[in-house]
């Protein structure tokens, strides 16, 4: 999901990191399992998610909805 | 030694037979000399991914490959926002794009190969309602996503 907002939005960049070839960079940002999706560094979830909630993390990731709001 | 089995070569020129739009992809790597240098990046896995995107980019004439030197490019990796090796870049005619770190193998390839199919024509699978919520969003978002090859 992640990918295709990527192509399809200039304002988007999504990179996969291989968490076993960076364990520094996996290790700064807590992966303790895979997928880990992590938004403009804020905010985070693990696993596959449905689309509406991907789209609900990242306003929330931009400030457009409130913490609070958060569903984990 | 070739990485796709003749059976591997055969399936992915399939999946790739029905794309449209050319689609670059770019390697960023540093390549490997067997010997050990006190203070060269190791790339462990650089010269694997190299061959396995040299592999694949000759089963589609609508695939090409740019390799880039990550140390001696540096401008070049810059502009792209390329901070480790191996990355691998899939660049669609409209500015979309997706960068993988790390050599794309296991559940990754089809990842890739997926990504490939859905840039060079030019269509996603998302919703209308998620095209519209992060259309109206002006701000960069930067979705980072780890896995492992498994």
């Amino acid at each position: 999901m992640a990918h295709q907002m990527a192509m399809e939005f200039e304002h988007v960049h999504a990179d996969v990191i291989e968490a076993n070839e960076f364990p520094e960079m996996a290790g700064y940002f807590g992966v303790d399992g895979v997928p880990k999706v992590i938004i403009n560094d804020r905010l985070e979830f693990s696993g596959a998610i449905p689309e509406e909630s991907f789209v609900e993390a990242i306003r929330q990731a931009v400030g457009l909805i409130g913490e609070t709001e958060q569903t984990e | 030694m070739a990485i796709f089995s003749p059976q591997d070569r055969e399936e992915i020129s399939k999946l790739l037979a029905g794309l449209i739009e050319p689609v670059r992809l770019l390697l960023f790597t540093i390549p490997q000399s067997g010997l050990i240098v006190p203070g060269r990046t190791v790339c462990e896995t650089c010269d694997d991914t190299q061959n396995l995107m040299q592999e694949l980019v000759e089963l589609s004439d609508k695939l090409s490959l740019e390799i880039h030197h990550f140390e001696r490019e540096p401008e070049v990796a810059q502009r792209y926002g390329v901070e480790r090796v191996p990355s691998v870049l899939v660049l669609g005619p409209e500015g979309g794009r997706v960068r993988f770190s790390g050599a794309p193998v296991g559940r990754e390839f089809g990842s890739l190969l997926q990504d490939i199919q859905l840039i060079s024509r030019g269509e996603t699978l998302l919703e209308p309602a998620t095209r519209e919520a992060i259309g109206a969003i002006t701000t960069p978002i930067n979705i980072r996503v780890f896995v492992t090859p498994t």
